[in-house]
Order: C-alpha cells, then sequence, then structure tokens
C-alpha cells in the first residue's frame, strides 16, 4: 500500500515536473542576459480584451506592439476566445503553467480559491508603488479582492450593477406610468397594462443571478448572505426570499415576465428590446447610448428610461450590484512582479492604456477625421466598434477624449453620463463569503447555486409551488450539511 | 436492389411499388426535418438586419442582403481558413496513414497478441484521463503552440481505427496469402492488395477524419497560444460569441450568426460529394476474387 | 493455385520445426509487427501516459498549493454527494434512451436508402441527412428552442391548432430529455449512415443474384442478404457506441436550464462544473474515472452479449 502510494506520487509528480522544470528553464534564458533585454512576460486575457472587441489576430499584434514600447517588456500574449476562457486559464494554472498576468472572472467568488491554490501574487507591496491605482479604486472594493488580508487582484472594471430598462414608445402607448424607482405593486399594476397586447412587458436573461432585484425590495438575499449582526445566514431561505419568490411567480404567471426567460441569452434579451419585442429588460447601466443606436439600426427607434430599483413594501430596495467581475491578478510564480505591475498601470489605469483597450490604435482601428472618430474598415469587419460605452467601465473617468464621437453619441452622452451617476446611488446588497472557512462552503458552493436557481426557477415557472420548492429545498439543505457549513463560516 | 451495378431491376411486383412510393415519401419526410431548419439557417443569414431583429429566424425571405458575407470575409476569415486547411490536410494524411497501416496490421487473423492488442486500444476509449493530463504530454513534447500539436496527438481515433481493421479482417485470405506467396512484402500487399478492396472504408474513415479535424476547436484553443495560428473554427466562435457576453457591446444579430456557420460548413459540404462516390458505390469483391 | 502454394509453404515451415511454435510464428509476423510500432508508440505516449494523470483522483490536485495524497476522500465525497447519484441516474436514462432510439435509426435508415432506385436521388438524400452534423451543439441547441418555442415555434403552434397547450419544451422537466434524444438523433443520423452505406456497397452482387434465383422477394433480400453482411458492423458499431455513450457531454451543457437540471445534470456536466470549473481536479478525476469503470462493464458486457448472438466477439 504504501510502496503503490509513493510509486504514484512519483509517476504523478514526475509528469508534472518536467512541466515546470521546461516553463523554468525558459525564463532563466531571459533573466540571465543582459539588461538590455526586454522582460518577458505572459499576459493572458480573453480575446475582446485588446482594442474594441476586435477579433483579428493582426489588429490584436498591433496593440501588443504598442503595449510592448510603452512599458519595455516582450509580451507572450494569450488571447483565447472569450467563451472558452475560463477553460484555458484552468489548464493553464492547474498545469503550472501560470501566465505573468492573468485576468480573472466572476473574482468575488473565485479569488478565494485562486489565492489558496497558491496561483496569484499578493499585491500589498506592489500596490504601495502604485498611487495610479489607489487613487482611482475605492479602498472598499480593494478589500473585496483581499484574503487573509492581503491583497490579491485590482479590478479591471469600475463597480457595476444592473437596472431595469424601459422603452418609452410602449410606456406612452399604452399608458405606463411608473416612476424611476416604483413599488413593486405600482410595477405590477403598469406593466399589468403591457400583457396580451403582442409584445413581452419584461424580459429576463436565463441567468438567474440577476434574481437579486427582485430579492432586494424584499429584503431578501439571493445566497449566502450577512445578516445586521454580521452573522452568515442562508438567504435563501427566509420568509422574505419566499415572499420575492411568489412575487416575480406572479408576474410569470400573469404574463409580464418573459415566458420563455429559460431560453434567453444575454444577447437575446438586449435584441428582443432594442428591437420592440419586448417592453422591457434588465442590463448594465451602461448601456443607454448603445439601445438607442441599436433600435434605429432596426427601424425601432425609440427613448428609453431606467428604473433604478424596486421599492418593497417596507420600503426596501437597491438594483443588482454585481461589485466586482473581473480583476487582474500576477503570478506567484512571475519573475518579474514589478514588470508586470507596470504593464497593469500602463494598460488598466493610465488614459492612454484604457483608450488602447476601448479603441485600439489610431490609423490601425480607428482614424480621426475632422475631430471626428472614424472607425477603419478591417476593424469594423471583425466586430469593432468606436464605443463609449466601454469607456465608462473602466478607470480611470475620461473627460476629454481628444476627438469627437459621431453626431449621436455626442447627443447621447451627457444623459447616459447622469444615468451612471443616479445607478451608482441605488445600489443593493453584496456579501462576500470567504473562502477557506469552511471546507463544507469551499466544496458544496457550486452545488448550492445550481440549487437555488434551479428551485426558483421551477417556482417561477410555476411547476412547483413555493412551499414545494422550499420542502425540496430543506431536503437539499439537510444533505449537504447547511448548518454545520454555516456554523463554520460562523466561528 | 437498386445497387448501381446489380442487374437485378427486372420486374416489379405491385407490392413493391407501393413500399418504392412509401420509402420515397418516407424519406423526403426526412430531408425535409433535416432541410427546414437549414432552410431557416441560410435565408435566415441573407435577410437584412431589420427583418431579423423582428423576427429572430426567418424561413420565408422578406429582402436579400449578402452583407453578412462579405463582412465575414472581410475579417480575417482568409488567414484563419488557409490555417484551417493546412491543419485539416496534414492532420487527416497522418491520420490515415497510421490508421491504415495499423488497422491492417491488426486485421491479420493469427497475429502474436491480437486480443490483447485490440483491447489495448479499445481500454482508451473507456479511460479518458481528461484534458489536464493530455496538455502535459503535449507540452513536454514541446509541442504547444506547434500545428504539431493539432495533428499527432489527435492522429489515431479509435472508433475509426476498430472500423478499418474490422472491414479489412473481413477480406479473404486466400487474397493475402496468395501475393505473400508470391513474395510480395507486406507493404506491397497493403497498397496493391488491400487498400484497393478497401477503398469504401478508407473513404468514410478519411471523411470522418476531416471533418474531425474540421470542426477541432477544442484542442486549438488549448494548445495554440499565439492567435494568428487560430482556425477557422476558433475565429468563427469568436464573432458569434462576442455579443453573448454580458458587458460585450457587440451586438451580432443571427444573420450574422447563421451567415458565420454556412462559412464554416460550406468547405466540407463541398468535400463531401467527392468522397461520397467512393463509399456509395463501393469495390467488387467478387469481381477481384476471380 | 492457392492449395499448392500453402503446401509448399508448409514444407518450408517444417525445416523450422526446431524452433518452438512462437518463434516461428513471430518471425513470420515480423514485417506486420513492424507496421504495428508507430501505432502502438502513439497509444503509449498519448493515451496511456495521461492515464497516470488519473491518479490526480487520489490526490487535492487543483485545491491547494501544494499536492497531497488523500486516498479515497474524493471517492466518499462523491458518493455521498447527492447530486451525484443523480447525476449517475440521469446518464444511465439519457444514455439508454440513446441506444434504444438513436442506434438503430442509421441502420434503418441506411436499409430505406438502399432501397431507392434512383441513384442520384440516393446520393442526394444521403447529403442532405448529413448535412446536420456540422451544426455545433450550441447552434443545434438554438435551432431547438426556436422550433420549439412556445410562441413562436412550429411545434407548438402545431399542437395548438390541433387544440392543444404550448409546452415549454426546452424548460419541461418532463419533456427535456425527449428533447436531448431527439435533436441527437436529428443532428447526427445521417453521419451514422456512412459507415452502414459504405458497407452495404461491398456486398457481393453475386449473393443477390443467387437469391433472385433461389426466388426471394425483395424483402427476403434485405433480411437474408443485406442484414446478415451488416452484422459484424453493427455488432461494432454498437460496441464502440457503447463505449462512449457515457460521455454525452457538450449537448447537454449548451442546452440545459435550472429547470431541468434535475432531470438532465450527467456524470460529465456534473464532473465539469462541480469539478474543474472550481478547478477541483482531482474531484473531477474521481468522477471521471467513476465514469471509465460503468463504461467498461457497459462495454463487457455488451462484448459477452455480441458472443453470444455473432459468436464471435469484437474485443
Amino acid at each position: 500500500m504504501l510502496f503503490g502510494r509513493r510509486l504514484s506520487a512519483l509517476l504523478l509528480c514526475s509528469v508534472m515536473s518536467v512541466s515546470l522544470l521546461a516553463g523554468c528553464q525558459n525564463d532563466k534564458k531571459t533573466s540571465e542576459d543582459g539588461a538590455e533585454e526586454r522582460v518577458k512576460l505572459t499576459f493572458c486575457m480573453s480575446q475582446t480584451g485588446w482594442g474594441g472587441e476586435a477579433v483579428d489576430p493582426e489588429l490584436m499584434k498591433e496593440v501588443e506592439k504598442y503595449i510592448e514600447e510603452k512599458t519595455n517588456t516582450d509580451l507572450e500574449i494569450i488571447a483565447p476566445p472569450q467563451s472558452s476562457y475560463n477553460d484555458k486559464l484552468n489548464v493553464l494554472l492547474t498545469s503550472g503553467e501560470i501566465p505573468d498576468i492573468f485576468v480573472v472572472r466572476k473574482a468575488m467568488d473565485n479569488i478565494q480559491v485562486m489565492a489558496s491554490r497558491g496561483y496569484t501574487m499578493p499585491m500589498d507591496d506592489l500596490i504601495k508603488n502604485a498611487p495610479e491605482i489607489t487613487s482611482l479604486v475605492d479602498p472598499e472594493y480593494l478589500d473585496y479582492l483581499k484574503v487573509n488580508g492581503s491583497l490579491q487582484a485590482v479590478p479591471m472594471y469600475v463597480p457595476m450593477s444592473k437596472i431595469i430598462w424601459l422603452r418609452k414608445d410602449f410606456m406612452d402607448q399604452y399608458g405606463v406610468n411608473l416612476s424611476e424607482t416604483p413599488t413593486t405593486q405600482e410595477f405590477y399594476n403598469e406593466m399589468k397594462k403591457l400583457a396580451g397586447k403582442g409584445i413581452t412587458p419584461f424580459t429576463f436573461p436565463k441567468f438567474l443571478d440577476n434574481l437579486p432585484f427582485f430579492f432586494n425590495p424584499f429584503g431578501a438575499y439571493y445566497g449566502i448572505g450577512v445578516d445586521k449582526d454580521g452573522k452568515y445566514y442562508d438567504g435563501f431561505n427566509t420568509p422574505e426570499a419566499r415572499e420575492a419568490l411568489s412575487y416575480v411567480a406572479k408576474l410569470y404567471k400573469d404574463k409580464i415576465w418573459d415566458q420563455e426567460f429559460l431560453t434567453n441569452e444575454n444577447a437575446t434579451i438586449r435584441e428582443k428590446l432594442f428591437s420592440g419585442k419586448a417592453a422591457s429588460t434588465i442590463d448594465y447601466f451602461n448601456r443607454y447610448i448603445y439601445f438607442v443606436n441599436e433600435s434605429e439600426k432596426v427601424n425601432a427607434t425609440t427613448e428609453f428610461v431606467p428604473i433604478y430599483e424596486l421599492k418593497g413594501p417596507n420600503g426596501q430596495g437597491g438594483n443588482l450590484n454585481e461589485a466586482i467581475q473581473d480583476v487582474i491578478c500576477i503570478s506567484s510564480k512571475s519573475k518579474h512582479p514589478e514588470k508586470a505591475m507596470e504593464v497593469i498601470k500602463y494598460y488598466f489605469y493610465s488614459q492612454e492604456g484604457v483608450k488602447l483597450r476601448c479603441l485600439g490604435v489610431e490609423d490601425k482601428h480607428y482614424t480621426i477625421e475632422n475631430g471626428y472618430i472614424k472607425p477603419m474598415e478591417k476593424a469594423l469587419n471583425s466586430g469593432y466598434k468606436c464605443d463609449v460605452n466601454q469607456f465608462l467601465l473602466y478607470y480611470p473617468k475620461f473627460t476629454d477624449y481628444g476627438f469627437k464621437w459621431d453626431e449621436s453619441t455626442e447627443k447621447l452622452l451627457p444623459r447616459q453620463m447622469e444615468l451612471v451617476e443616479e445607478a451608482n446611488k441605488h445600489l443593493g446588497p453584496k456579501y462576500l463569503i470567504p473562502g477557506g472557512k469552511s471546507d463544507l462552503y469551499d466544496k458544496n458552493l457550486s452545488a448550492y447555486k445550481k440549487k437555488i436557481d434551479e428551485i426558483s426557477s421551477k417556482i417561477i415557472l410555476g411547476t412547483i409551488t413555493v412551499d414545494e420548492g422550499y420542502e425540496e429545498y430543506e431536503a437539499f439543505w439537510k444533505s449537504i450539511k447547511g448548518d454545520q457549513m454555516l456554523e463554520q463560516l460562523n466561528n | 436492389m437498386s445497387r448501381e451495378s446489380s442487374g437485378t431491376l427486372q420486374y416489379t411486383s405491385v407490392g413493391r411499388k407501393v413500399f418504392n412510393i412509401a420509402n420515397a415519401l418516407f424519406l423526403f419526410l426526412v430531408s425535409m426535418a433535416v432541410l427546414i431548419p437549414l432552410l431557416i439557417v441560410i435565408v435566415t443569414s441573407l435577410s437584412p438586419d431589420s427583418v431579423v431583429a423582428r423576427e429572430g429566424y426567418v424561413l420565408i425571405p422578406q429582402g436579400i442582403t449578402f452583407e453578412n458575407y462579405t463582412k465575414i470575409f472581410k475579417s480575417g476569415y482568409m488567414s484563419a481558413f488557409r490555417n484551417s486547411i493546412i491543419v485539416t490536410i496534414s492532420s487527416t494524411l497522418v491520420s490515415m496513414v497510421l490508421t491504415v497501416v495499423m488497422g491492417y496490421a491488426m486485421a491479420q487473423k493469427d497475429l502474436i497478441g491480437k486480443k490483447f492488442l485490440i483491447r489495448f486500444v479499445v481500454a482508451t476509449m473507456v479511460l479518458d484521463a481528461g484534458i489536464i493530463p493530455f496538455y502535459l504530454v503535449v507540452k513536454n513534447l514541446g509541442m504547444i503552440d506547434s500545428y504539431l500539436s493539432l495533428i499527432i496527438p489527435t492522429a489515431i481515433s479509435t472508433y475509426n481505427l476498430i472500423l478499418m481493421k474490422n472491414y479489412m479482417s473481413s477480406i479473404p485470405t486466400s487474397l493475402i496469402e496468395a501475393a505473400r506467396i508470391d513474395g510480395c512484402s507486406e507493404l506491397g500487399i497493403l497498397f496493391r492488395i488491400v487498400i484497393p478492396v478497401s477503398i469504401p472504408i478508407i473513404a468514410a474513415v478519411t471523411l470522418f477524419y476531416t471533418v474531425s479535424h474540421w470542426n477541432n476547436y477544442l484542442h486549438v484553443v488549448m494548445f495554440i497560444n499565439d492567435s494568428s495560428k487560430y482556425t477557422l473554427q476558433v475565429l468563427l466562435r469568436q464573432l458569434i460569441f462576442q455579443s453573448e457576453s454580458a458587458i460585450s457591446s457587440a451586438s451580432a444579430l443571427n444573420n450574422f450568426k447563421m451567415a458565420v456557420m454556412v462559412m464554416t460548413m460550406i468547405p466540407v459540404l463541398i468535400l463531401y460529394p467527392f468522397i461520397q462516390r467512393y463509399f456509395i458505390s463501393g469495390i467488387m469483391l467478387g469481381s477481384i476474387k476471380e | 493455385m492457392s492449395t499448392n502454394t500453402t503446401v509448399v509453404a508448409e514444407k518450408g515451415m517444417v525445416k523450422q520445426k526446431s524452433r518452438s511454435e512462437f518463434a516461428r510464428k513471430f518471425h513470420r509476423q515480423k514485417p506486420i509487427l513492424i507496421l504495428l510500432i508507430p501505432g502502438i508508440l502513439w497509444y503509449i505516449i498519448f493515451k496511456y501516459t495521461p492515464m497516470l494523470g488519473a491518479l490526480a483522483a487520489f490526490t487535492d490536485y487543483g485545491t491547494k498549493a501544494k499536492i497531497s495524497f488523500i486516498g479515497f476522500e474524493n471517492f466518499i465525497q462523491l458518493f455521498t454527494s447527492p447530486g451525484f447519484w443523480g447525476a449517475f441516474r440521469n446518464t444511465l436514462i439519457i444514455s439508454f434512451c440513446n441506444l434504444l432510439f438513436y442506434f438503430p435509426l442509421p441502420i434503418i435508415l441506411a436499409l430505406l436508402m438502399n432501397e431507392l432506385i434512383f441513384v442520384r436521388l440516393k446520393r442526394l438524400v444521403q447529403f442532405i441527412v448529413y448535412i446536420p452534423h456540422f451544426f455545433s451543439w450550441v447552434v443545434v441547441g438554438a435551432i431547438f428552442a426556436m422550433l420549439l418555442s412556445p410562441s413562436e415555434g412550429i411545434v407548438n403552434q402545431i399542437i395548438m391548432s390541433l387544440g392543444g397547450d404550448p409546452i415549454y419544451f426546452m424548460a419541461d422537466q418532463n419533456w427535456f430529455r425527449s428533447v436531448l434524444v431527439g435533436s441527437y438523433m436529428w443532428r447526427d443520423v445521417g453521419y451514422g449512415t456512412i459507415i452502414y452505406i459504405a458497407t452495404i456497397s461491398t456486398i457481393d452482387v453475386q449473393l443477390y443474384d443467387a437469391a433472385t434465383v433461389d426466388g426471394a422477394g425483395y424483402w427476403q433480400k434485405m433480411l437474408y442478404v443485406t442484414l446478415p453482411s451488416l452484422k459484424s458492423t453493427i455488432a461494432t458499431v454498437l460496441l464502440l457506441t457503447v463505449a462512449r455513450v457515457l460521455l454525452i457531454f457538450e449537448q447537454v451543457l449548451v442546452m440545459y436550464v435550472p429547470s431541468v437540471y434535475s432531470v438532465s445534470e450527467v456524470l460529465t456536466t456534473y464532473s465539469f462544473t462541480e469539478g474543474l470549473l472550481n478547478g477541483n481536479i482531482g474531484y473531477a478525476t474521481a468522477v471521471s474515472l467513476f465514469t471509465a469503470v460503468v463504461s467498461a462493464i457497459l462495454v463487457i458486457g455488451c462484448n459477452k452479449i455480441s458472443k453470444k448472438f455473432l459468436g464471435e466477439g469484437i474485443i
């Protein structure tokens, strides 16, 4: 037994160590060469992050060259398609080939795991010499990215939240009268006017992690939350959550809620809204110009108005707060963390870098004619847009772009800026659950999330009643030893 | 029977006629079940944005535009297309050489350790180690980021190998023995006798390999880092999924997505009739025996 | 002619009688064995070496900074996990349905296509049914979601015109498995016929002629000539299908929605979402290892059955 174990350990280690050795050798070569040599760094971020979402490899190389020159580095860029980004990153990380700089998605859930597996390098010292970052990012959000008190990553986007977007034309046509913060009852009553009119009053994506928007008005939390005393509790199994689910189920039953929401991709709900198949949807705060422009393109032009939050019976509310989604990490094995930090500072936290990310390289991605920006044809064909929306998501905030957008964008921009500012005043709650504190939690997290999605969707569809749903849920909670899990978290 | 070569189509009974008509009707329905969705794909890909945004998918054309196709052609399609062709042709060649040679060897009636060998091969279908150990092997061979990683590690498909072996072992032994006695080398037998007799299966397996190498997506993403080496499948998936991302502001309507799909299918679809000829008409084993 | 030469060959072998049977055989088969080398090497390098990675099932690989052996802990977690048994049950049900409904279809279709009188038509039909294989599962999922949509889909419009209520097939627990099997059939049936058509094309014409002389009708010829000639191909394809049937993955991953998790979560998707996606490679590998064991049992069983009916096993 002992021998067998040793043998198998040996075999496994040999497979893995050979690969690690191969990686190390490459690194050594570059560091031993003189100081003149540019530092070699690998940089892993999905394909869409290199110059206005253009997927053309040639254009991407232009952006790469530009960063290399500005930061005096030799970058090896790994840019997998964004739909396979997580798979590729997982393979790289688990095979020990950790890129010097890499992006982690859904950071609020994943950063703990990344740190506890030793993939990320603590940035506490690095950040001290990075006023570019600390001056821009709210310390609260950096706190989200700390594991055991040490910083593991920096945010790529500003904190994000989702609100409801309504088409003005349908509201006027059917006499729907809603404020920017209506009560749940008002929302139901007014939206009811749109039901049975051949349009979908409210469309929703198949991703049920958007449900908190409807949980917040009832003071419920979709997942493991933190109560007033700072104790962790199961937000899903509360009277408030039942109330919220009954409310949504009622919206569904009365044909206000999209009857086919479970087959809606993110792109589908947007299309439904701007083409006039749906009267409203839930989406990010920076979508105003996008919706107006797209609706114009398909001959369904209208104005779009927001609902920042719904107010519940007790006056509670809040929008869908996603806080931090994508973050940037430095490899724990990086030979040149300072240099990696420099690249991060340039590409994610300087005006020039952000411009490069959002728009690409001048005369490759776009040109400026008479002060107006115009996309080049080659870029245009690979999914590129001269897009102001992206600028709203990044640090630092731009006040002067150095050129003018096309006419309609220029016209709409001030309104969009107002919307951004207002949306930030309606942030819903968002709690961070520390990893490594409860092995039950770490183990069952994804099963838990899947289960609450499953129960919620069945209740909304009406295939089971709220009580039946919670009966099933409680059985599940027992099977994962939920109470024990909470105890572990609270100790 | 309706075999092209068969000369037995002399009389037809009433029952036979009824069957023929019913059969044709049934196959017509089956074809329709395939054609209608396909038609939707094609019509949608040719429809203008305003129609697609309203309808989602379109079956009856309301205006035609080739805009999406020209857009794809200009989006670096050609270079990705070239990459795909290089990878597909070379990996299919390697695959076929390995599969034919190994299939032939395994088809020998009294091969030493034949039972073990077959189990050795079939066991790999069941026991799949997953992507990460596979990645480490490919990496240690220094193949990462080179097309070798798309050609060698996926060269043999056990499924195809077994089909090949199975077919070749049905070739009459007398045919091979005779050649062996005449002093033919093993490779000589393979090329002069076995391969000509096995044209139908070789055509079918070539098709299987070509299609799977052409459609290969996962391995390209896993083993290739440099995006200028990406193949068509990767490029097109990027174009399709760009708009699915939560924060993306790209908008790709269905017409564009469907055009992308048609563009990935066409090259291999064109190839099909050429290969089909070989496995549909076959080779007369009987005539060779004489 | 051939009998003469074998006699000569046997005479030649008599000389080597001093050597053992095996050595003689080995000597004779040397050229063949050499041909096997590249293939065997390939299998060792690309199939068997990675299998060492299956040892990860006994480690906490992926969850900690340092890998350590944890014995059967992953398996204990597996067998006590509520999701696992549901996934196992779903895998068996969906695989069984796929075998039952999908597997015979290409055979029937190949036989029927073979009966078509006009060769051009035969080729055309073959070509058409093969096309859906080129749709990736994402697209098949989108197409089926569209066809089955309660409000706009053709299927529900037919149901409604017959006076029924629309069904949300993609999200309905009672229907979703049928959607999986149906879309699988739709996509791959034409592809499956290729191998049978290739085999039918090699059936000796003389067999048909002889059957005609014996007064056999069309049906008899199909039953007593065509089908028996396909026997070994069918058995082989069945075995190869069984070996892979539990590995259904991408289709489920792109098509399922939360409300049907409980009827459609299969072992591969379970391993992917709870293991790989969390970076818990050890756990994911344990699930794969379990799947492999079940597959192996199925393959061996299938081989036993084919031995019984065909007189010879495939493996």
